[in-house]
This record gives C-alpha cells, sequence and structure tokens, in this order.
C-alpha cells in the first residue's frame, strides 16, 4: 500500500436485471438488490480474500428509508462480507453509481487501497415520490429568480433543452421507438446474459392456515423494453411537463429499480489473485451546468474526461449516455457530434430504465460486457446528466 | 347573513340545546362578490378587512359554540358556504352535495377560517404519524385541493377530500336531510356536548412547507400550465395553509392561522388582476385566467 499514482482495473462488472416501479421488484429492498450484486461480483473472482477489499462505495440517488442508514454498510453485511469491510455511500443523483466507481479508482491510484467495489442501488419502488420520503425545499430559493431552476423538475428541464435545442417531438419519439427497438433486440440476442447476475424474488402472499405462500421468480430480464410501442403509439402521449411540450412519458427514462457492482484492483492484487483485468478506468470527469438545462450536462463533462485521457472522441467505440430524455440525449449528441451508431447500441434508459443512483454501475457493467465480446472494441464510456445542473463522464478503456 | 348566524348561535346558547344550519338547495355559494367589487373599487380596503374578520369570527363562533351546531347540507355549499360547514361540530349531506373552496376561481383565497381549518386538518394528522410532520397532509391534500378550486361532486367526496370529517352523516334521500341533521343535533346535545377547546398549539409547515408549494407552483409557471399572477394566489394560499412566514415545526394559535390567511386575502383583494378575476366572473359567471 505505499504506491502511488497506480492505475485502477476492473476484473468484473455484474448487475441485477432492471424492473420497472411498481414491477417484478416492487417488493425487493434496495438493500437486498445490493447484497445480491455484492455477492455476484466478487463471485467471479472465487480466489479473492475478501479482507482485502479497502471499502465498498455505493452509490444513490436517495439514500433514505429503506435504502437509507448508509446502504453500503448494510449491504456488505446481509451479503455475508467480512465485518471488517468497511461501506459508504454516495450521492450525485443520477451519476451516483459511476462516481463510486470513480472514488474507487481514486482510492486504488492513491494507494490507499488494492482492492475495492464500486455499486449503485436504488430503488424507485419504495420511494413514495420521486424526490424522496419528504420533500422540502429552501425558502432560498425563491428568494432570487435565478435560483428558480433550482426547483424545476427534470422534465421541465428537459423540455427547456428540446427548445434550446430545437429537439422536435417528432425525434424524441423516434429516439425513443430506436431505444426500445435496439434494447429487444439485445435481449433477444442474449447480449445482456452476462452481466446480468440472476435475482431470485420471493414473494410473500396469504396462504392457508395463517402460513404465507411463497412464490418465487427468477428475474433475468430487464423489464422496461417494450414490445407493443411504435411511432403512432408514442405520438397519442401527451406532454407531462409544459403544456404546450414535447417531453412524454414515452420519450423520457422510466423509473426503475435495479442495482449493479464493479470489482476493481491495483496491479498488485491482479498479480496477487493471477486476475485478467477487462478495462482500466482511464478518466472521470463531471461538471456543472446552469440547472435550467441540466440535461445537456455531458456536453461539459466528456470534454474534459476525454483531455484527460488524451484522446478524440472518434476514438470512443461505445458510449452509454443515459436516456434521461431523449431531448437532452439528442442535445448532448448533436452539440458534440456523437456518432448515434456509438451510443446505446443496446438501447438506453427510455427502454430499459433509469434507477437513478444505480445507472452508473448499471451501465459500467454493460460497457465491460460489450469489452469482454467484442475485442476490437478499445475504449468506452459512460456519461449521464445530473439534477441541478451537472454532466459526468468516465472512460474506460480496455487492457 | 354573518349577523344573522351570530345571532342565531346567541339565540341557541341561551335558549335552545341545539342549532341547525339550513338552506333550501343550494346550501349556500360563499360571499356576495358584487359588494366585494364595489368595496374594492372604491377602495375601502380597511372595511373589507374588518368583513372578513366577523366573518372569521363567525365561523369561530359556530365551532366554539356551548351547544352543538349541525350543517345540513344539500347541492352546493361553495367558498364561504363551505367554510362554515367546516367549522359545524357535525355535519349532515345529502348525498348529492358539492362543496370546495372555490375562492383561486377570483384570485382569492379562503379567508372564513377554511385555510386555518385544513391548517389544523395537517397538525392533527402530523400528531398521530411518525415524524410530526405536518406538510405532507397540506401538499398533498389541502394545496392541491385548495389550488386547483376543487370541488367534491358527492357527500363522501367531500369527507374524502377534508370538508367534513369521518363520522359525519350521510342521507341518500334529501327530504331526510333536516330530519337527519335535527335528530343528530338533539343527540349530540342529550350526549352532554362539549365544544372543541381553542387550539393554541398548532404545528405548521412555515416557511419551508411553503417554498416547497412554490416549487410545484415555479413548475406549473414555467411548463405553461399557470399565469404568473396564479403564482401569485398559490403562493398566498400556501402561506395560509403553512401558517405564514415562520419556522418549520413551529407552535402558532388559532388567532396567528386567522390573522394570516386574512393579511393575504386582503394583500390579494389589492391586487388588479384579483379585482379583474372577480369583475369578470360577476360578468361572465366564467373564471378569468389571467
Amino acid at each position: 500500500m505505499s504506491k502511488s499514482m497506480q492505475d485502477a482495473y476492473i476484473v468484473a462488472a455484474v448487475r441485477t436485471p432492471v424492473g420497472k416501479k411498481g414491477g417484478m421488484f416492487r417488493h425487493v429492498r434496495p438493500d437486498d438488490m445490493l447484497a445480491h450484486v455484492l455477492k455476484a461480483v466478487v463471485g467471479q473472482v472465487p480466489e479473492l480474500d475478501l479482507t482485502e477489499i479497502g471499502d465498498v462505495i455505493v452509490g444513490c440517488a436517495m439514500p433514505e428509508a429503506e435504502q437509507g442508514m448508509n446502504v453500503a454498510r448494510i449491504g456488505l453485511l446481509l451479503a455475508g462480507f467480512p465485518s471488517s469491510v468497511p461501506g459508504i455511500t454516495i450521492n450525485r443523483f443520477c451519476s451516483s453509481g459511476l462516481q463510486a466507481v470513480a472514488d474507487a479508482a481514486a482510492r486504488i491510484r492513491l494507494g490507499e487501497a488494492d482492492v475495492m467495489i464500486a455499486a449503485g442501488t436504488e430503488s424507485m419502488s419504495v420511494m413514495p415520490q420521486i424526490m424522496g420520503n419528504k420533500v422540502s425545499i429552501n425558502p432560498a430559493v425563491f428568494a432570487k429568480e435565478e435560483n428558480y431552476a433550482i426547483a424545476f423538475g427534470m422534465g421541465l428541464t428537459a423540455e427547456k433543452v428540446a427548445q434550446k435545442w430545437g429537439v422536435s417531438r417528432e425525434d424524441q419519439d423516434a429516439f425513443a421507438l430506436a431505444s426500445h427497438q435496439k434494447a429487444l433486440a439485445a435481449i433477444d440476442q442474449g447480449l445482456f446474459r452476462d452481466e446480468i447476475a440472476p435475482y431470485p424474488v420471493y414473494t410473500h402472499l396469504p396462504g392457508s392456515n395463517g402460513t404465507p405462500r411463497v412464490v418465487e421468480h427468477q428475474a433475468d430480464t430487464d423489464e422496461g423494453p417494450r414490445r407493443d410501442t411504435s411511432l403512432e403509439t408514442l405520438a397519442r402521449l401527451r406532454p407531462v411537463f409544459a403544456a404546450r411540450g414535447t417531453v412524454t412519458a414515452g420519450n423520457s427514462s422510466q423509473m426503475s429499480d435495479g442495482a449493479g457492482a464493479v470489482l476493481l484492483m491495483s496491479e498488485a492484487a491482479l498479480k496477487r489473485y493471477q486476475v485478467t483485468p477487462i478495462a482500466r478506468v482511464a478518466a472521470y470527469a463531471v461538471a456543472g451546468v446552469p440547472p435550467e438545462i441540466m440535461g445537456i450536462g455531458p456536453v461539459a463533462a466528456i470534454p474534459k474526461a476525454l483531455a484527460r485521457v488524451g484522446i478524440r472522441q472518434e476514438n470512443l467505440d461505445w458510449i452509454e449516455l443515459n436516456e434521461a430524455f431523449a431531448a437532452q440525449s439528442l442535445a448532448v449528441m448533436r452539440e458534440l457530434d456523437l456518432d448515434p451508431a456509438r451510443v446505446n447500441p443496446l438501447g438506453g434508459a427510455i427502454a430499459l430504465g433509469h434507477p437513478l443512483g444505480a445507472t452508473g454501475a448499471i451501465r459500467t457493467a454493460t460497457v465491460i460486457s460489450a469489452m469482454k465480446r467484442d475485442p476490437n472494441l478499445k475504449y468506452g464510456m459512460v456519461t449521464m446528466c445530473i439534477g441541478t445542473g451537472m454532466g459526468a463522464a468516465g472512460i474506460f478503456e480496455r487492457v | 347573513m354573518l349577523d344573522g348566524l351570530l345571532e342565531a348561535v346567541a339565540r341557541a346558547e341561551r335558549d335552545l340545546d341545539a342549532l341547525v344550519i339550513w338552506h333550501e338547495p343550494p346550501f349556500a355559494v360563499g360571499a356576495n362578490l358584487k359588494q366585494v367589487a364595489e368595496a374594492c373599487a372604491a377602495k375601502q380596503f380597511d372595511r373589507l378587512e374588518r368583513t372578513v374578520a366577523k366573518f372569521q369570527q363567525t365561523s369561530m363562533r359556530i365551532k366554539h359554540a356551548a351547544v352543538p351546531v349541525v350543517a345540513a347540507v344539500e347541492g352546493m355549499a361553495l367558498g364561504g358556504g363551505c367554510e362554515f360547514v367546516m367549522h359545524a361540530s357535525h355535519r349532515v349531506f345529502a348525498q348529492e352535495s358539492y362543496v370546495g373552496l372555490v375562492e383561486v376561481g377570483v384570485g382569492l383565497i379562503p379567508a372564513g377560517g377554511g385555510c386555518k381549518e385544513f391548517a389544523l386538518q395537517a397538525h392533527r394528522m402530523a400528531q398521530r404519524a411518525a415524524g410530526g410532520d405536518p406538510f405532507p397532509f397540506i401538499i398533498q391534500t389541502a394545496f392541491q385541493t385548495i389550488a386547483q378550486a376543487e370541488v367534491a361532486k358527492s357527500a363522501l367526496a367531500a369527507i374524502q377530500m377534508g370538508f367534513g370529517q369521518q363520522g359525519d352523516d350521510i342521507v341518500m334521500h334529501p327530504r331526510e336531510l333536516l330530519y337527519v341533521a335535527i335528530r343528530r343535533a338533539r343527540a349530540l346535545a342529550e350526549a352532554g356536548y362539549q365544544a372543541p377547546l381553542p387550539e393554541r398549539q398548532i404545528v405548521v409547515a412555515g416557511r419551508n412547507g411553503i417554498a416547497t408549494c412554490q416549487m410545484l407552483l415555479v413548475n406549473m409557471l414555467e411548463g405553461g400550465f399557470i399565469s404568473e399572477y396564479d403564482f401569485r394566489v398559490g403562493t398566498a394560499l400556501a402561506r395560509a395553509l403553512c401558517g405564514g412566514e415562520v419556522e418549520t415545526g413551529m407552535s402558532v394559535s388559532t388567532e396567528w392561522l386567522l390573522d394570516v390567511e386574512r393579511h393575504e386575502f386582503v394583500e390579494l383583494l389589492k391586487e388588479e388582476k384579483t379585482q379583474q378575476r372577480i369583475v369578470h366572473m360577476l360578468e361572465t359567471g366564467k373564471p378569468l385566467r389571467n
């Protein structure tokens, strides 16, 4: 542990399938989902001495109630990790899971740990409302008009982005349809099979003689993608966030439940365990933008991350751009001239769902899985916009 | 009418066992807007404030009368009529009742104790709930109901929306209304009715609650669902429901809540856009969106 500025490598990444809010995981606790992916990710390196894990960093956007009480520590103990392994929950809204990966990598780079786990968990089913159990905004927000945007809902900011960047309703709906089509094709081809750790859901129902009836269901497929959607169906949906708007439930990300986990090691640990890494955490960057156009955040973050790696965006072979809204995804792609063929090849959050703080870890698992499948894939990126106006981008390099 | 009600309560306390407030449908459709418009035009805001204060005093007399006061409601009980209903000891609703606080339609807020009663309901619910926070009821029920001028379209809905209380009576046949109300009033009297004590420790949502209501409003404003002036009226409503610009979780008195809603009401009356809304309603019978 005396080295400094060493590389951090990803050796395994897994996720649960993603459930719709109120769907297959509606009775599953987020700490249980977390425990599941933690067990699954260390299960990929059976020889790992769990006491070597320096920390378990878990992203969660609404760390309260069922996912409060430092869910990281609870999850790792439920996973059966030794009590000597610490855990911390972090929050940067939708980038929390990616931030966890970045923070875990940073700890390894600094020589503070040789083995780290980054994860994310979020159950939007357990949240009574999207802003958590108790919404309470600072009165100071309304003392100055320039601060009003702090109070804007995410959908409204997507409308602002759509207006400013001229993203039409038709383009948003077409983007949403493509997301579903790509996700369904990937499911049909079994492309998510490697990254998904199937989750056995046990539902306790009233039985007989006071004994509950337990029904088991093996959740192994993302629940969000819809085979019955079409441009016509999407066009019929009414705007939700603005009277004359373009953002609908159909071209917005789905509210979801899910968890993901990533196992990172230093070079020393790789040698010690004789593990072949999949990728190096090449760079991570965050940047701020005005809160009223939070969806454009990746435009500020991606160039910073690229500069840190010393590559151009043309070098990115696979981009996981979180589809918070089709409006902001298209605005980001157009502003940076991202190649649509490389953006979300397996669909995005509009189809696959967006369990807020878990998404970063989940989509990291998708990139890592793609790198395992395709030896020509050198650089992959996970990027997203963040509530109150930020963007995050993490770049992974095949090793 | 206020004098009549005050006199009726006084006589009931002096000579009778109980009082039933009844009117053939509609029960009551609120204040006389024509008089309000004329007073506004003459800039008689002090007089208007005194009238509102008397309205509040009447509501409070109904609520704290020494004898039970039963409201027998059929048809519309809107605005001030609804507020009298809310302050009664007990309500008997005909199934076909339309009850609501519709003041925002003319750029005003309830000020006859209606906001105070919802703040009080929030406080009581919070006392029973973990955390003791009155805000969830304010935001999920009271604010949305009043801000959207929602009218209950049945007796059951009126109770569920907070204009009545669990235990109120619903009669299916309107001709039974008065009979049931009189029997209920008599039963309450014979059971040794005790008027409720004035509440002096009401926990309110305060400044944070107002700001969180404004968060809803600003999203509706920016989304083009409401006007700038709707935002202004909504903020006044938030202040009245949240107990004014005091610290969140602070305990206040009933009198303070009445002062806040009266103050907000009169301030709105001074606004040109509220006056335009009142005149437009008088002339067309429809709300003005300005």
